[in-house]
């Protein structure tokens, strides 16, 4: 019986939940990958660093 | 440019000061009420209405009306039209004093509001879309706050801290979008529960999709209206690229407005009929369901593109305020008109004045907060000693 | 599921569990779920209903809620349509005039414990919970006062303390959880002298209510409300009479509730992650093409500064050569005029020799 899934509503909440922690985990995930992937660009289109010149105007 | 020395005024008794010191007294005294005697007392809400005003207002249309910081930023940062770039920062300021107010309203309207932060610390309820539009807005206020900083950092001479802020802006733009589209979108979806209370015109599975879209309409319209009353009223505030770039904001934005305003009439008429709703439309719902989307969509949508063609400014500041004035209609036909149309009218719900004094209050809180704001800070100016960002 | 293990129920706990699902038939797929097996329900059978209010004293009683204004025994009250309040878990309403009907018929509502329930769906704080047994409990201690479990339910079953400043709380019939526990009848089913009440396990509700139909289809409407209302309710009703002469919704449908907003939440973690991936997208497109304009800029410049170097050199070149050229024309003119002067000195030398040489002689 504890094991054992019974209503939509405990199985939503069970799926919901987790998805919630994967979207936190995935917005966190891809800050880092966007940055490993622009690292060696000219230092224009990755997040958070120096951007010499560029954003302007 | 002005002084940033601090310069102590009388309080002159200007008819605005006036009319601001008594409805800020009388929202004070609602507080109390409401704080001691609870919602009966101030409201009129039942056991067939639990949310009135306080959230079909408040809520639900103070958090469309906000939508003009995320819509700004990203058409500023994201799609790079630099072009906009004076309109960001006073769109985020009206974004974060929005949503800000927004939570303040919430205190009023929630019966323990010292529970607030319940859904994210004690119990998660994640079935539920209130919670997704709580975390949502919680993380979005805290997102446009620090959007809102580097004015304020400005202000204070703060370089080292104004500088990391202003690295992160993209990120924090994007994420600002992500989370504008969520919980945008799932105001409308909190009504997806109730099909039998709300009316089959406003139900549909497209409610979130109608939410989300009416946003941006309501952020690119409200971009332009307060555009045109700051220039009324702070003109000598605004630097030459604002003023510069004003009108071609406004005609950029009216030109997006109508074309938004375009694609929402066509998904509003599918979702008739999608839900096959065609005969309702004879009654009298039907009737205020076709002011709505005739009056309120159709023609701001035409309307602005007679603006944006003729670049007439006057047309579409005029068409900017009508649609804002659309989207409480809309706000207020899921919220409250169309929401439980199944009752006799003995059981509808009429705000008390109580309700409506404090809703005014907020509003007049956050008309004051914006007017200290722009006299101090720089927005509608760009700082001389800091580089955009 | 105890109130102390949902509380423990945390993030991870809550989210973890999932994976023991698929394990019976109940949950296989996680797509088909029919409820608890064992739930308890009550059957009301409105053709036998008196209106005698009984069930809503006893209510009153085991639940220990403010004694009403007018006391249960004054059945004037029933000339009005009452519905929960929050002094009050359930009522009995009474329809006169019902077309088909010998007398005036009556309907008790309370909360229907919903198999699936709107309410808890709802709540953002989860304080509601579906037992095992079948009861839809609500927990004040985490309640935040925000009233979307009232708009949720489509029965309009819960109703809210609006008169409390600090402590209000969301008030509905319990099933009378804390007396089923103890092995005890709901207090309104022990009461009820006209046994329109009918305690026990759903399923066998379900079939006492069918043969009931089958025994007197002239007496029995053939529905069971509450059979997949709203994807089903513990609590049930059968009638003589259509539903909605008895003032219950018929156009609910059996859609579940948690069905009604799955579409959007399935939505919410689509946007959340490719909504970073499309708008990084398009910011590092309107970089590229910023950046492309500006090299492009670049290289214009550059290019039309070649250009009027070029140019400037060609006019050089061509100012030398001009210059070389008169240099020499004027050194050719200069020997020339030179080589004529001495031809003409040489012939005035000789001529003045020639002259000389006829002088002398
Ligand atoms: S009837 Fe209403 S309050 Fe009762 S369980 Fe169903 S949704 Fe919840
Ligand atoms: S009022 Fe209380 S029980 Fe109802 S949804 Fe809100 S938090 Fe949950
Ligand atoms: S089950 Fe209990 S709480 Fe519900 S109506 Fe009957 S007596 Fe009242």
């Amino acid at each position: 019986m504890e094991n054992v899934i019974y209503t939509l509503h405990d199985f939503m909440l069970r799926t919901e939940s987790l998805t919630y922690i994967l979207i936190v985990a995935a917005l966190c995930g891809f800050i880092f990958f966007w940055r490993f992937l622009s690292e060696r660009d000219d230092g224009r289109d990755h997040l958070g660093a120096d951007r010499p010149g560029g954003h302007h105007r | 440019m002005p002084d940033r020395k601090i310069v102590i005024q009388k309080p002159a008794l200007t008819p605005f000061n006036v009319v601001a010191g008594i409805i800020v007294a009388v929202g004070l005294i609602i507080t109390v009420i409401r704080f001691t005697q609870g919602l009966r007392a101030t409201t009129n809400l039942s056991d067939y209405n639990p949310w009135g005003i306080w959230i079909g207002f408040d809520l639900l249309v103070g958090v469309a009306l906000a939508a003009g910081g995320y819509v700004t930023s990203a058409a500023c940062y994201i799609f790079g039209l630099k072009r906009f770039h004076s309109a960001v920062r006073p769109a985020i300021l009206t974004g974060f004093l929005g949503y800000a107010l927004v939570v303040l309203a919430l205190h009023y309207d929630v019966g323990r509001p010292w529970r607030l932060p319940y859904p994210f610390i004690v119990q998660q309820g994640t079935t539920s879309l209130l919670f997704e539009v709580a975390a949502c807005v919680a993380l979005y206020l805290t997102v446009l706050f620090i959007e809102f900083t580097p004015a304020a950092l400005e202000w204070l001479g703060l370089k080292r801290a104004r500088s990391i802020v202003a690295k992160l802006t993209l990120v924090l733009t994007i994420f600002g979008v992500v989370l504008s589209t969520l919980h945008q979108s799932s105001l409308g979806a909190l009504f997806l529960i109730a099909p039998s209370k709300l009316h089959p015109l406003w139900y549909s599975p497209y409610l979130a999709l109608y939410f989300f879209v009416s946003s941006i309409i309501a952020g690119l319209s409200m971009v332009i209206f307060e555009g045109s009353l700051a220039h009324k009223h702070f003109h000598d505030k605004m630097d030459a690229e604002h003023l510069r770039e004003a009108d071609g904001v406004a005609l950029g934005f009216a030109k997006a407005a109508s074309w938004v305003l375009a694609g929402y009439f066509i998904i509003k008429v599918i979702g008739i009929a999608q839900t096959n709703a065609w005969n309702y439309l004879g009654s009298g719902y039907g009737l205020w369901f076709l002011v709505e989307m005739l009056g309120f969509v159709l023609l701001p949508c035409y309307f602005y593109a007679i603006g944006a063609r003729e670049k007439n400014l006057k047309i579409i500041r005029r068409t900017a305020a009508w649609t804002v004035l659309g989207i409480v209609v809309n706000r207020f036909n899921v919220g409250m008109i169309a929401f439980n149309y199944h009752l006799p009218s003995s059981e509808r719900y009429f705000p008390h004045w109580m309700e409506i004094g404090i809703s005014v209050f907020v509003v007049t809180i956050g008309i004051l907060a914006y007017k200290f704001i722009v006299t101090h800070m720089p927005i509608l100016y760009a700082h001389p000693d800091y580089d955009a960002h | 599921m105890s109130i102390s293990r949902r509380r423990f129920l945390g993030w991870l706990s809550a989210a973890g569990a999932g994976t023991t699902l698929g394990r019976s038939a109940h949950a296989a797929g996680g797509t088909h779920f029919t409820g608890y097996p064992d739930s308890l329900g009550v059957l009301f059978d409105a053709t036998r209903c008196i209106g005698c209010r009984k069930c809503e004293e006893a209510c009153n009683k085991v639940n220990e809620l403010p004694a009403p204004q007018k006391p249960f025994s004054d059945l004037a009250v029933l000339e009005g349509r009452r519905r929960t309040d929050a002094k009050t878990y359930t009522v009995v309403n009474r329809y006169e005039n019902v077309p088909g009907a010998k007398g005036p018929l009556y309907r008790k509502i309370q909360c229907n414990h919903c198999l699936e329930p709107a309410c808890a769906s709802a709540c953002f704080v989860r304080a509601f919970a579906k037992n095992s047994n079948g009861a839809v409990t609500y927990d004040e201690s985490v309640c935040v006062g925000c009233r979307y479990c009232m708009i949720a339910c489509p029965f309009e079953i819960p109703t809210y303390e609006y008169d409390k400043a600090f402590t209000p709380r969301i008030m509905k019939c319990t099933f009378c959880h804390p007396r089923l526990l103890k092995g005890q009848l709901p207090g309104c089913v022990e009461i009820c002298p006209a046994e329109a009440l009918t305690f026990g396990k759903r399923r066998n509700l379900l079939k006492i209510a069918r043969e009931r139909i089958e025994l007197f289809p002239g007496r029995y409407l053939d529905h069971i409300y509450g059979e997949t209302e709203m994807g089903g309710t513990a609590w049930l009703t059968i009638s003589g009479v259509p539903f909605r002469e008895l003032g219950m919704r018929e156009d609910l449908g059996t859609t579940p509730a948690p069905e009604l907003t799955k579409g959007a939440l399935s939505v919410v973690p689509v946007v959340a992650s490719m909504w970073p991936v499309l708008l990084t997208g398009v910011y590092a497109i309107s970089q590229r093409r910023e950046k492309i304009a500006r090299e492009e800029q670049a290289a214009a410049v550059a290019e039309a500064v070649a250009k009027a170097q070029a140019e400037a050199k060609a006019k050089h070149t061509e100012a030398m050569a001009k210059a070389e050229k008169d240099k020499k024309a004027a050194i050719d003119r200069e020997v020339k005029k030179a080589l004529d002067e001495a031809a003409k000195a040489k012939a005035q030398e000789s001529a003045a020799a020639a002259a000389a040489d006829k002088k002398p002689s």
